[in-house]
């Protein structure tokens, strides 16, 4: 993990000193709603329906139990005991009151932590593969390099006064954990020549409105090149984004309106022009970053493995959980483990502050003390040993954090909805939670398979319904809320957006057309095909003859 | 109109200027860009502010439409452009020290009370993680450097006094230099004497040359002359075509003969823009700069942190006499251009130099139908920008 040091503490405390500043100003009168809403929004600061919403970020999804704790403690204090995991690995407290928020962040940077640019025209956090530094098919750990971005985008000079905001995300492994084709820029660490390791480039991918898979951009950059490209491609965005246009603001717009070989002759021309006169990132400072990010000293920890056996045979909700939520480390002896926080019940993602501690509790004991916060809003124990899985399962159980349905129908991602947003033109939540009920019973989800259900409130997409196998989208129809369903779109390698079906469903008639939709899957599969491989295979017409009937 | 010097960020914090209004007004005719400007246009900007008093305005019609960062950071770290760049329009006191980051010198601002958070916005942060047009070193490292820029620079001056020996001056640069070191050479016999040292002491070096186009051709003799001799290479560093080609079409062929100002276009496009291009990213600079050379160069030191660049500038022979150059010279035979026999001391452009009878000023060949005052081409500014500190 990467330690805050004299520099980055100093750089926190004068950051909250001047927003504490802004937010008396702003409590004065002396700056209007107008003149305050860029400011709170660069420091994570959001006004919604009932109250504001401050979104913490979590650089690339890692935090410590230590900083989980404090997390907890800020639920408590300022919230109403509850926080939320939001899709791009951050935190966000719901019912938040402005006079608290310097405190807030002043609480935030004891344990190295803060809000800025969670939102905003700018550089936002940026998110990672959640199982970085464990993952078995890892390159690189990425979380060195986007560590650096995330200094480097820091209140960036030049780059803070974007067109619109703008997304990084970076993967250091084989499969895309961390869907970097949705992103303004996606990062994929990849090897090069002679052993060394260098960036493939992605430019323009995205949700929202106009949903764009990313395209290529630079087939091979070296380590010490990536600043100064990163630097020409937002500088060519910041001089021929969009301004007159909210929604054709994004890079996306851009790169496909001029098309990507236009813009990166333009990337080309002004990197050629600029990098020579800038200094490539020094190799020092990089060193002393990944010394951060060190693998940590896993002894050896051979696994009983007669008494595992043993457990699993005895107990289905642990073999369920074994199955679905213990993912393979580089470390045989070791297990990636995902706590999942979406059961009947719940809001996907939400964490109460005793949950939240927890799962502290069990990281300080089975994980290094180290966690992660992935897209999918759960959270991942990267370090766990084998050998102690059933104590770790225990442990989860009386908290009630063990549903094994880690990417099943009923792992859904959802965005806050009408429920909290003043954007959404519907609620996810109750969506999301009659699914859950549809598909209780865990037998059901785990005979449907890998299935990747996403919700989104509105067209801005926070829900990334364009990317779920089945996506489920919150429209307004004539005062009512309605939703539109997608199928085959996917967040991972093979990226792709998913095909609108054909007219929205009321909010009562979404668990009856996803069932239909579940059936016909179930009828055509092929032998461990799965959902997204089967309607590749057989398209969209029969999904819709099911569910419209034949025309 | 009130205006506030962004740079005050840079002194002290103790030391804000008590009133944003002290740097008075743009120059007259200063040039305004618009945000939309493409290269060609910024290039022509820059031609016609180096006309009309060394001023470019960027006016912002919104605070949050952030063009105008990256306008001004292209005129600082692609064209080069040293002359002072106005934020005008609608710009908030919070943007202050991106503004100065991104190369702003000073701000318009149309409400005088709203001073009091302009001078507190510029002192809110005392690091920055990233290089900008201001601070060109990479994420964090200027900050180490920074706070001990002035005082390293110093104490490589105390190390250079100790010894008299060129060679080990030059050693002593290359350890002291964190980075990229360069070395301009003009091919008088002062660089040449440099050059010699360079080799001598084997340290690596960028050195390159700045070919106007209207150099003598005993000039670019002696250049060939020189790798030859030392088997190594000299960059040679052009102007920017499109520039001359504005320059030209403005000005004309003699334009630099009509008036001071086109003289200093002439310097700016063909040698100072390129230089400054070139610099970037270095971290030092070693020149031939000697403080018996002209009054304007008496007080030049051994070594100085140049803010605007970012680097250390050193100067290796600056308390040497023209008798110890010479010796050098002789004693090492170290190629020397064939016109300082017949008289040339300083010798640049062929059409703005002219050989000197003994006695006279040795600048006094240069631009010498100008009056003596600061006959200087550019490349070694000194007072008129000391505000210029890193950010």
């Amino acid at each position: 993990m990467y330690r805050y040091d004299e520099f980055d503490r100093t750089f926190l405390i004068d950051r909250n000193r001047e927003f504490r500043n802004q937010v008396e100003r702003r409590l004065k009168g002396e700056l209007t709603e107008d003149q305050f809403k860029p400011l709170r929004l660069m420091n994570g600061l959001y006004l919604q329906l009932h109250a504001y919403m401050l979104r913490v970020a979590i650089p690339y999804g890692a935090l410590t139990a230590r900083q989980l704790r404090q997390l907890a403690m800020i639920a408590r204090r300022w919230d109403k005991g509850f926080g939320h995991w939001t899709t791009r690995q951050n935190i966000q407290f719901n019912w938040i009151k402005l006079v608290d928020v310097p405190d807030i962040l002043e609480a935030l940077a004891e344990v190295d932590m803060h809000a800025i640019q969670t939102s905003g025209n700018c550089i936002r956090n940026v998110t990672a593969d959640p199982y970085a530094g464990a993952a078995a098919d890892e390159v690189e750990d990425p979380r060195i390099w986007a560590e650096i971005l995330r200094q480097w985008s820091t209140n960036h000079p030049e780059f803070t006064f974007l067109p619109r905001k703008f997304k990084f995300a970076i993967t250091g492994a084989l499969e895309d954990r961390a869907a970097i084709a949705f992103h303004d820029i996606g990062i994929r660490i990849v090897g090069g020549p002679n052993g060394t390791v260098g960036f493939k480039i992605f430019v323009g991918g995205g949700q929202g409105r106009t949903p764009y898979v990313a395209q290529e951009m630079k087939a091979f950059l070296k380590p010490e090149e990536l600043l100064s490209y990163l630097e020409a491609m937002l500088r060519v965005y910041n001089l021929h984004g969009r301004r007159d246009n909210l929604y054709k603001a994004r890079i996306k717009i851009l790169v496909n309106a001029i098309g990507i070989d236009a813009y990166r002759a333009q990337v080309e021309e002004e990197w050629e022009r600029t990098r020579q006169e800038d200094i490539d990132l020094p190799a020092e400072e990089v060193a002393r970053i990944r010394s951060h990010f060190t693998p940590p000293d896993l002894e050896a920890r051979p696994l009983d493995a007669a008494a595992f056996a043993k457990r699993r045979a005895e107990d289905a909700g642990f073999d369920r959980w074994v199955r679905r939520n213990v993912i393979g480390h580089k470390n045989p002896d070791y297990a990636i483990v995902s706590i999942a926080f979406k059961e009947p019940g719940r809001p996907p993602g939400d964490a109460s502050a005793e949950e939240m501690e927890r799962v502290a509790d069990a990281a300080d004991r089975f994980s290094r003390s180290e966690l992660r916060i992935t897209y999918t809003q759960n959270v991942i124990l990267p370090h766990v040993a084998r050998a102690d899985l059933i104590a770790l399962y225990d442990e989860l159980k009386e908290a009630g954090l063990v549903a094994g349905n880690t990417d099943l129908i009923t792992d859904i991602i959802a965005c806050p909805g009408l429920d909290y947003c003043n954007l959404a033109n519907a609620r996810s939540i109750p969506i999301a939670e009659a699914i859950t009920d549809r598909f209780a019973d865990p037998e059901r989800a785990e005979q449907v398979g890998d299935l990747r259900l996403n919700i989104s409130g509105c067209i801005n997409a926070c829900g990334h319904h364009h990317a779920g196998h089945i996506g489920i989208l919150g429209v307004d129809k004539k005062g009512t809320e309605h939703y539109q369903i997608t199928l085959g779109g996917s967040p991972d390698n093979d990226a792709s957006v998913g095909d609108i079906l054909g007219p929205s469903f009321p909010a009562e008639g979404v668990p009856d057309a996803i069932d239909t939709i579940i059936d016909t899957y179930l009828a055509q599969r092929n032998d461990g095909e799965t959902f997204l491989a089967t309607y590749r295979r057989i398209g969209a017409t029969p999904f819709k003859e099911t569910l419209y009937g034949t025309r | 109109m009130e205006h506030v010097d962004l740079r005050i960020a840079e002194l002290a914090s103790s030391a804000f200027a008590a009133s944003g209004s002290e740097t008075g007004s743009l120059p007259a005719g200063a040039t305004e860009l618009a945000v939309t400007a493409d290269r060609q246009e910024r290039h022509a900007a820059i031609v016609e502010a180096v006309l009309a008093g060394n001023a470019i305005a960027i006016p912002f019609a919104k605070f949050n439409d952030g063009r105008g960062f990256s306008l001004a950071r292209l005129l600082r770290s692609e064209h080069g452009f040293r002359g002072e760049i106005r934020a005008t329009g609608h710009v908030i006191p919070d943007q202050a020290l991106h503004l100065l980051r991104s190369g702003f010198d000073t701000a318009e601002i149309s409400d005088a009370d709203k001073l009091p958070h302009w001078q507190q916005a510029l002192s809110s942060y005392s690091g920055n993680y990233q290089m900008a047009a201001r601070n060109p070193l990479a994420l964090r490292r200027q900050a180490a450097l920074k706070q001990s820029a002035e005082s390293r620079a110093a104490d490589l001056g105390k190390q250079l006094a100790a010894t008299g020996d060129l060679a080990e001056r030059i050693h002593i640069i290359a350890k002291a230099v964190p980075g990229r070191l360069s070395f301009s050479t003009s091919l008088g016999k002062e660089d040449q004497a440099i050059l010699h040292a360079i080799h001598e002491a084997g340290v690596e070096a960028d050195i390159f040359t700045l070919d106007t186009h209207k150099h003598f051709k005993e000039t670019l003799a002696t250049l060939k002359r020189s790798e030859e001799h030392y088997g190594l290479k000299i960059r040679v560093i052009t102007p920017n075509e499109d520039d001359l080609r504005e320059l030209m079409a403005r000005d004309g062929e003699d334009g630099f003969r009509t008036s001071v100002a086109g003289r200093k276009a002439c310097c700016m496009i063909r040698k100072v823009l390129p230089l400054n291009r070139t610099l970037r990213g270095s971290a030092g600079w070693i020149t031939g700069l000697r403080r018996e050379q002209s009054a304007e160069r008496a007080a030049v030191e051994f070594a100085s942190w140049d803010a605007s660049l970012g680097l250390f500038k050193v100067n290796p022979l600056s308390d040497w006499t023209e008798e110890q150059l010479e010796a050098y010279v002789s004693d090492n035979n170290v190629p020397v251009n064939p016109l300082h026999a017949e008289g040339y001391v300083s010798i640049g452009c062929e059409p703005c130099t002219r050989a000197i009878a003994p006695g006279e000023d040795p600048r006094a060949g240069r631009w010498w139908w100008e009056n003596m005052d600061g006959k200087e081409c550019g490349l070694h500014i000194g007072g008129e920008r000391q505000l210029d500190k890193v950010a």
